[in-house]
């Protein structure tokens, strides 16, 4: 499940959640295969995001791809930890974070 | 008489905030909320009136209280039986966070402040400190969500009410690849932890709301308010691990050992920590609502 922008949702991907109006009425469930009316709903009721499924409509990213996604965000992380090598339990927190994105990647 | 360095840091904030033209006051109608439930004899029905006179208000409120955030099993329809089931306190907050996220309506051109970003690092940050509340039988998860979600709203202050120089700090985040409140520190001389507590003080909202805002970098000095700032201070870090939304900078600051050590929590914590947020997220985005 991925969280998108309303104007970046395409038809044929599918909801992940259901989806409610301001004032938390159901417009449709999760499940329901989007299509360009109910993406103009959302739209005119001013929804500026949705949770869709990750493989709804999109093929599924390449081994070599997620690789380098994986690769990247390893560089990332590097970065932003650099400096706090000395501190056993930011140490820590970084392995838990390159496990939490990396497996996130990796779905 | 010479200053103590908290002196020197209030009048550096006081002169910068000095500098800052027409900061809105707190929309009157919290102000009366505010008031009306420190009045025990105030009943859910006249607090429920005074928000139901604003329906763009009133319908953020019911969204919420429909959402998964509380995942109710049935419709709350009435701003009354929202206070009814979830008590005034928890009532304000929704209404407190809905206020300050319009107050703080972006009215000037963007710049290189990503307020989307910064606004999903807020959510994400209430949704930790939820996911550490849980963890530690925190008696009130409500508070803890609620100062996470507001702990950095000085940023948007400075982005909204002095751009120029807002732009020089994230200018210099980039060339110095430093944390944010260094920057603040080098181009201003205080950070957006002592703006934003300027701003809760002046619009009298809770000490532990104040304190946490100010100490959410530094939590020893919360004084009663401690162990709420520890809490914050850690969930911001956690989530700028979890790489959920961005308050302005690309790196992490330590967690301090004081604090750490405070919370009793051990290194193993982390990864579930990381799932627990990410379960408290999902049923937070409703938040992200606020932000249209």
């Amino acid at each position: 499940m991925k969280l998108v922008k309303t104007d970046e949702a395409r038809p044929g991907q599918k909801a992940a959640r259901d989806v409610t109006d301001l004032r938390g009425n159901l417009l449709f469930k999760a499940g329901t295969d989007l299509t360009a009316e109910l993406l103009a709903s959302c739209k005119e009721r001013t929804i500026s995001h949705l949770f869709i499924e990750d493989s709804g409509g999109e093929a599924p990213a390449s081994p070599v791809d997620v690789q380098a996604r994986k690769d990247s965000l390893m560089k990332d992380i590097d970065h932003m930890f650099a400096g706090t090598e000395n501190s056993p339990i930011m140490v820590s927190l970084k392995e838990a974070s390159r496990r939490y994105l990396s497996a996130k990647v990796s779905k | 008489m010479e200053s103590n360095p908290h002196q020197l840091v209030q009048e550096k904030v006081r002169k910068l905030v000095d500098r800052i033209q027409g900061l809105p006051t707190l929309p009157v109608m919290m102000t009366n909320i505010n008031q009306m439930i420190l009045n025990p004899r105030t009943s859910p029905k006249e607090v429920a009136h005074v928000i139901s006179n604003d329906p763009s208000l009133t319908s953020k409120v019911l969204r919420v209280v429909n959402s998964s955030f509380y995942g109710f099993p049935n419709r709350i329809t009435t701003i009354t039986h929202a206070i009814v089931i979830l008590g005034f306190n928890t009532i304000k907050s929704i209404v407190l966070s809905s206020t300050i996220f319009d107050v703080f309506r972006r009215t000037v051109k963007p710049g290189d402040f990503d307020r989307t970003q910064f606004w999903k690092h807020s959510i994400g940050c209430g949704a930790a400190a939820k996911a550490i509340g849980r963890r530690l039988n925190y008696p009130m998860l409500e508070e803890l969500f609620i100062a996470g979600l507001l702990h950095d709203v000085g940023k948007i202050v400075m982005d909204q009410y002095m751009p120029d120089k807002f732009a020089e700090v994230i200018s210099t985040v980039h060339s110095r690849d430093c944390l944010i409140s260094e920057a603040e520190m080098h181009v201003l001389g205080a950070t957006h932890a002592d703006v934003g507590a300027w701003l809760f003080e002046k619009w009298n909202l809770s000490k532990g709301l104040i304190e946490t805002t100010r100490c959410h970098h530094n939590p020893a000095l919360a004084g009663e308010n401690q162990k709420l700032a520890e809490v914050i201070h850690l969930a911001d870090i956690l989530i700028r691990a979890m790489r959920f939304g961005n308050g302005g900078d690309n790196k992490i600051p330590r967690i301090s050992d004081t604090a750490w050590k405070s919370l009793g929590l051990q290194a193993s914590d982390f990864d579930d920590l990381f799932v627990q947020t990410n379960a408290e997220i999902e049923r937070a985005m409703v938040f992200l609502d606020f932000i249209k």
